[in-house]
C-alpha cells in the first residue's frame, strides 16, 4: 500500500504492525512521530514484552534482516526492527532484499527509514525496486514537506500544546521568515519561544522579532528594499550587519542581490503585463520567464507567498532603466571583487560602495579597468 | 598571585551578568527554571559576545549544588570548580585546534559515562565549525541520541559552515553584537570596581574600538591601564589601538577639502615622520570617505557609523561641505592609490602624487588631462567591420616600426607609454607623466609639458625617472628619442589650426588638400 502523510495521519486504522513498511521523505519530525505511533501501537497490541531493535544502514545486509524477520519476538512478545537511514544500505544489498521481501511471522515488524538527506533527487530514498516490492506487500508513507498554510496551522497547534497562544501573524512570521516549513525546526523555535515568554500566554510578533534568527535571505530582502527606498543609510546598516555579525561571504551577498534584481525584473514584466496576486498570467509573458523552476518567479511566489506583495512593491520602485543599471552595476562589482576589472578589489567596500550607487545613482569610476576603460558600469 | 587579566576577571558567572543578550539569558534561564533543557544547544554570534560564559552559566546553573537554578550560589564546590575550570564534568574542547575524527572519538567515547561529581556532563565545543567532515559524521551519531545526563553546547562564529544535519538537532541561539552604549556602562563599572581613572572620552573610544566585543573592550582596557602612567586619557587609548586614529583621518580630509595641496604634503610628511604606515593610511581615508559618501547620500546614515558621537558629527560636517560626487572622486583616486601600492618601492611618492589630483580643481584636471576619458574610448573605439582591438594593436606596431612618428601618434599611444612604465614596475614615474602632455616633436626630440609644479619637479629632480620615462617611449615606438620637460599647458598655446602637429599629419597625407574653417 502507498500512503501520503496526511492519508496516513487521518487513518488510524492502518498500522506498519505485522508488514515491511518504509517511512520516507523529507519531513523528519512527521517519521518520528509514525515511529512513535507505532511504538505505542506495538505495546498496546501484544500482551508480551516489545522487542525494539534498530539496525543503522551502513550495516544491515539483506541476510542479516531476512533472518531477523523470521524470529518471533521472546515469549511471543511482539518484535519490531527498525532500520534507520535506510538509503544507505548498499544497492546490492538492497536488490537481494527487494527480491525476497514476502509475509512475516506474527507480531514481526520490519521498519525502514530513510534519513534527512535522502530524498534529494532520489524518489523514495531506496532503490525504485526495494520500494515497488514493500508497496506491493506491506506498507510505503511518503512524509513531504508540508506547506506554508498546513505548517502554520501546525505551528499553532503545537504552540497550543506547549500552553501558549501564537498569534497568526507571529505564526505567520516564524513559518515564512524565520524557520521555514520544516516541523522540526518549527518546534525548536516554538520551544523557544515559549521560554522566553515565561509566563505570558501569549506570543506575538515582537517574541519572534526578538528571538528567532533571520535568514540570510530575508536580510538580503531588507537590503534590497531599502534600496529600492534609496535609503542609502539603512542599506549599509543592514549590509555592515551581514558582512560583520554574520560573516556572510560578500560574493555570497552579492549573489543574493543579483537574484533579488533578477525577481524584481520578473515581476515588473509581470505586473505590466495584467498580473496580480488574483490575477492570472497570460501565456506570452510566463513564456518569457526562466524555465528553471529555481529561478521563475512565479514558481518562487508559489513556494514563499509573502513574497508576492512585498516585490510587487519593490517592483513599483524601480523603473527598467534603474534596473538595467542595477545589473550593469552589479556586474562591475562582480568583476572588480573578482580583481579582473576596477580599481577596487576590497569586497566588503566595493559591495558598500555598490549599495551607495544603486541607491543614489552616482557613477562609480572605482569599476573601470585600472587603463581607464570603461566597459559597464 | 599571578596577575589575572580583566576580562577573565569579570568574566559573566550567571546569566544575569551576561551583557547585551536577553534573549538567549532569558529564554535559559525560564528553561532551567522549568527543567526543559535540551540536549544540544548552538550558540552562533561574532567573538566575544558571550557565546563561552553563557555556556559555563548554564553549566553552572544545572550543577549548582542549590540547584538546578539560574542564579548558581558561587559558593559551592561544584560552582568553585566550574569558575576555575577544572571541573571534571564540564569539557571545553576548541574545534579549530582538534578537527580529526579521532579528537573528537576521543571526547565522545566517555560520553556514555555517568558523571563523576555533577549532574549534568556539559560538553563545550567551541569553533565547531572547524570540525572535519568526518568528525561531523562521527558526532553526528552522538547527537541523535545522546544519553540523559549530557548537554552539549556548540560554539561558532560561522554557522553557515556547520552541516544541516547538525543545526537541525540543536536548540540554536544567536548572538548579538553588544551595543555601545552596554560596553561604556560595563567599562564604568570595572574601572570604578578597580580604582581606575579614566576619562569619558577614553570610555567612548574603547567602547566603539570593540566593535560589539565586550571581551575586546576589556582586553584594550587592560593594556592602556598597563600603559598609562596615571589616568587613561584619550592620547592613551589613541597609542594603544595603534594604526591610524579617526582624527588624523579628520584631519587630512579636512586639508583635502580646502584643496591646500602643500598643507597635505606636510601632513604626510607628519605622518611618515611618526612612522605610520602608509597603506594603513590610505585603507583607513578609504573607509572614511565611505563614511562621508553614506552621510552625503542619506543623513539616515549615522546609524550605521559605529563611531564615538563626537566623530560621527564631524564626519557628517565634512559630508555636507562637500558634493557626492567629488567624494566619489576622492575614492576612485584612493582606490588607485591603494592598488599602486602594493607594487610601489615609492609610498610616500604615490600617495603624494594622490593627494595632490585631489586637490585640483576637477574641472581644470578634467581639462587638463592628456587624453579625456571620452577621448581615448573614442581612439579604442573600433569602427563598425574593423579588425578586433588586438590586431589593430599588432599592425600599428608594425606601421611604426618602419614610418615616421608624429605628434598625433606620440599622444594617441600615449596611455600605451604610461602602461609601459606600470609594467616596468614604474609606477610613480608613470604617475608623474599621467600630469604631463606631449606638445612637441621635432625629429627624435620630444617635448612633454607639465600642468603642475610639483610634477615636474619630481621628473627634474631624478635621472633615473628621466631615464625611465625616455625607454619607455623607446619601447613603445621602437627608436631612441630624447625627451625634453617644460611647464605649461597645451591648451594655453595658441596655434592655428594649421600650425598644429596632429592637423599638419593629416595634411601630409593628403597631398594638396586645404584645411578649410568651419
Amino acid at each position: 500500500m502507498k500512503l501520503s502523510y496526511p492519508e496516513f495521519a487521518k487513518s488510524e486504522g492502518v498500522s506498519c504492525l505485522g508488514s515491511w513498511c518504509l517511512l520516507h521523505g523529507p519531513e523528519q519530525h512527521l517519521k518520528r512521530e509514525a515511529l512513535a505511533r507505532l511504538r505505542a501501537q506495538a505495546e498496546a497490541a501484544v500482551e508480551g514484552d516489545l522487542s525494539w531493535e534498530t539496525v543503522d544502514g551502513d550495516d544491515a545486509s539483506a541476510r542479516d534482516l531476512l533472518n531477523r524477520s523470521q524470529t518471533s519476538g521472546l515469549f511471543g512478545g511482539a518484535r519490531v526492527i527498525v532500520v534507520v537511514q535506510a538509503e544507505r544500505i548498499a544497492a546490492d544489498e538492497q536488490e537481494k532484499l527487494s527480491k525476497a521481501i514476502g509475509r512475516l511471522p506474527p507480531g514481526v515488524s520490519v521498519v525502514l527509514v530513510t534519513g534527512e538527506t535522502s530524498d534529494r533527487g532520489r524518489g523514495r530514498g531506496v532503490s525504485a525496486a526495494l520500494g515497488r516490492a514493500i508497496e506491493s506487500s506491506g506498507l510505503a508513507v511518503e512524509f513531504r514537506r508540508l506547506t506554508v498554510d498546513e505548517a502554520t496551522k501546525w505551528a499553532t497547534a503545537r504552540a497550543k500544546q506547549l500552553g501558549k497562544k501564537l498569534e497568526p501573524a507571529a505564526a505567520r512570521k516564524l513559518v515564512q521568515q524565520r524557520v521555514g516549513t520544516g516541523l522540526g525546526e518549527i518546534e525548536a523555535e516554538l520551544e523557544k519561544l515559549a521560554l522566553f515568554a515565561g509566563d505570558l500566554r501569549v506570543i506575538g510578533s515582537t517574541h519572534v522579532d526578538e528571538v528567532s534568527p533571520r535568514l540570510v535571505e530575508e536580510d538580503v530582502f531588507r537590503l534590497v528594499d531599502a534600496v529600492g527606498r534609496r535609503n542609502a543609510g539603512r542599506a549599509v546598516g543592514i549590509l555592515r550587519a551581514l558582512l560583520g555579525d554574520h560573516r556572510e561571504e560578500p560574493g555570497r551577498v552579492l549573489g543574493m542581490l543579483a537574484q533579488s534584481i533578477r525577481l524584481i525584473w520578473q515581476t515588473k514584466l509581470l505586473t505590466e503585463s495584467g498580473w496580480g496576486p488574483n490575477r492570472e498570467v497570460d501565456e506570452e509573458t510566463a513564456s518569457l520567464l526562466p524555465q528553471d523552476e529555481r529561478k521563475n518567479a512565479l514558481a518562487q511566489f508559489a513556494r514563499k507567498r509573502w513574497l508576492i506583495r512585498r516585490t510587487i512593491g519593490q517592483a513599483k520602485a524601480y523603473s527598467w532603466d534603474q534596473l538595467r543599471q542595477a545589473m550593469a552595476a552589479l556586474h562591475a562589482c562582480d568583476l572588480a571583487m573578482k580583481g579582473i576589472q576596477g580599481k577596487l578589489s576590497d569586497e566588503p567596500a566595493a559591495l558598500e560602495l555598490l549599495v551607495v550607487q544603486l541607491c543614489a545613482d552616482l557613477e562609480m569610476p572605482v569599476w573601470q579597468s585600472p587603463g581607464g576603460e570603461r566597459r559597464v558600469g | 598571585m599571578p596577575y589575572l587579566s580583566l576580562y577573565r576577571k569579570y568574566r559573566p558567572r550567571s546569566f544575569a551578568e551576561v551583557i547585551g543578550q536577553r534573549h538567549v539569558t532569558q529564554t535559559l534561564a525560564n528553561a532551567v527554571k522549568a527543567n526543559r533543557i535540551a540536549h544540544a544547544y548552538l550558540f552562533c554570534g561574532p567573538r566575544g559576545t558571550g557565546k563561552t560564559s553563557t555556556a559555563l552559566a548554564l553549566a553552572m546553573s544545572l550543577n549548582c549544588d542549590k540547584g538546578p537554578t539560574p542564579e548558581p550560589c558561587r559558593e559551592c564546590e561544584i560552582c568553585g570548580r566550574i569558575m576555575a575550570g577544572s571541573a571534571l564534568d564540564v569539557f571545553e574542547f576548541d574545534a579549530a585546534s582538534h578537527r580529526s575524527v579521532e579528537d573528537i572519538g576521543e571526547v565522545l567515547e566517555r560520553v556514555s559515562l555517568a558523571p563523576a561529581e555533577a549532574r549534568v556532563k556539559v560538553y563545550i565545543i567551541d569553533e565547531v565549525h572547524m570540525l572535519s567532515g568526518t568528525a561531523f559524521n562521527a558526532f553526528l551519531k552522538t547527537l541523535e541520541e545522546p544519553p540523559a545526563h549530557v548537554v552539549f553546547v556548540l560554539a561558532t562564529t560561522e554557522p553557515h559552515r556547520v552541516i544541516p544535519t547538525i543545526l537541525s538537532r540543536c536548540q540554536r541561539f544567536d548572538f548579538h553584537r553588544v551595543g555601545v552604549r552596554d560596553i561604556e556602562e560595563n567599562i564604568r563599572k570595572i574601572t570604578a570596581a578597580e580604582g581606575i581613572e579614566i576619562d569619558e572620552k577614553a570610555i567612548a573610544m574603547l567602547a566603539h574600538a570593540a566593535d560589539g566585543s565586550v571581551r575586546d573592550s576589556l582586553t584594550l582596557l587592560d593594556q592602556a591601564f598597563a600603559y598609562a602612567e596615571e589616568a587613561i586619557t584619550p592620547e592613551v587609548v589613541t597609542e594603544i589601538l595603534g594604526g591610524i586614529e579617526f582624527d588624523l583621518l579628520a584631519e587630512f580630509t579636512e586639508v583635502l577639502l580646502g584643496r591646500d595641496i602643500s598643507g597635505a604634503l606636510a601632513l604626510i610628511e607628519r605622518v611618515v615622520g611618526e612612522g605610520k604606515d602608509l597603506r594603513q593610511l590610505v585603507e583607513g581615508l578609504l573607509w572614511h570617505y565611505r563614511n562621508l559618501l553614506l552621510l552625503r547620500v542619506d543623513r539616515r546614515g549615522r546609524d550605521a557609523i559605529v563611531l564615538p558621537e563626537e566623530s560621527v558629527k564631524r564626519t557628517a560636517e565634512q559630508a555636507n561641505s562637500v558634493s557626492a560626487e567629488e567624494i566619489v572622486r576622492v575614492l576612485d583616486l584612493f582606490a588607485e592609490t591603494d592598488r599602486e601600492l602594493r607594487f610601489t618601492s615609492q609610498p610616500r611618492l604615490l600617495l603624494e602624487l594622490c593627494a595632490v589630483r585631489i586637490c585640483e580643481p576637477p574641472k581644470a584636471a578634467e581639462a587638463a588631462a592628456p587624453a579625456g576619458r571620452k577621448e581615448r574610448e573614442a581612439a579604442r573605439k573600433p569602427a563598425p567591420g574593423a579588425p578586433a582591438e588586438a590586431e589593430v594593436v599588432a599592425e600599428e606596431v608594425k606601421e611604426e616600426a618602419a614610418g615616421p612618428v608624429g605628434l598625433a601618434d606620440l599622444k594617441r599611444r600615449w596611455d600605451e607609454v604610461l602602461g609601459g612604465l606600470r609594467k616596468e614596475r614604474q609606477g610613480s614615474v608613470a604617475a608623474f607623466l599621467r600630469e604631463a602632455v606631449p606638445v612637441g616633436l621635432e625629429g627624435d626630440v620630444v617635448t612633454l609639458a607639465f600642468n603642475h609644479q610639483f610634477h615636474y619637479d619630481q621628473m627634474m629632480k631624478g635621472e633615473e625617472r628621466r631615464k625611465a620615462a625616455g625607454d619607455a617611449i623607446a619601447r613603445v615606438f621602437r627608436r631612441e628619442m630624447t625627451v625634453k620637460y617644460e611647464m605649461g599647458t597645451e591648451p594655453a598655446r595658441a596655434e592655428g589650426p594649421g600650425e598644429q602637429e596632429e592637423v599638419k599629419d593629416y595634411l601630409s597625407m593628403f597631398p594638396g588638400s586645404e584645411l578649410e574653417e568651419e
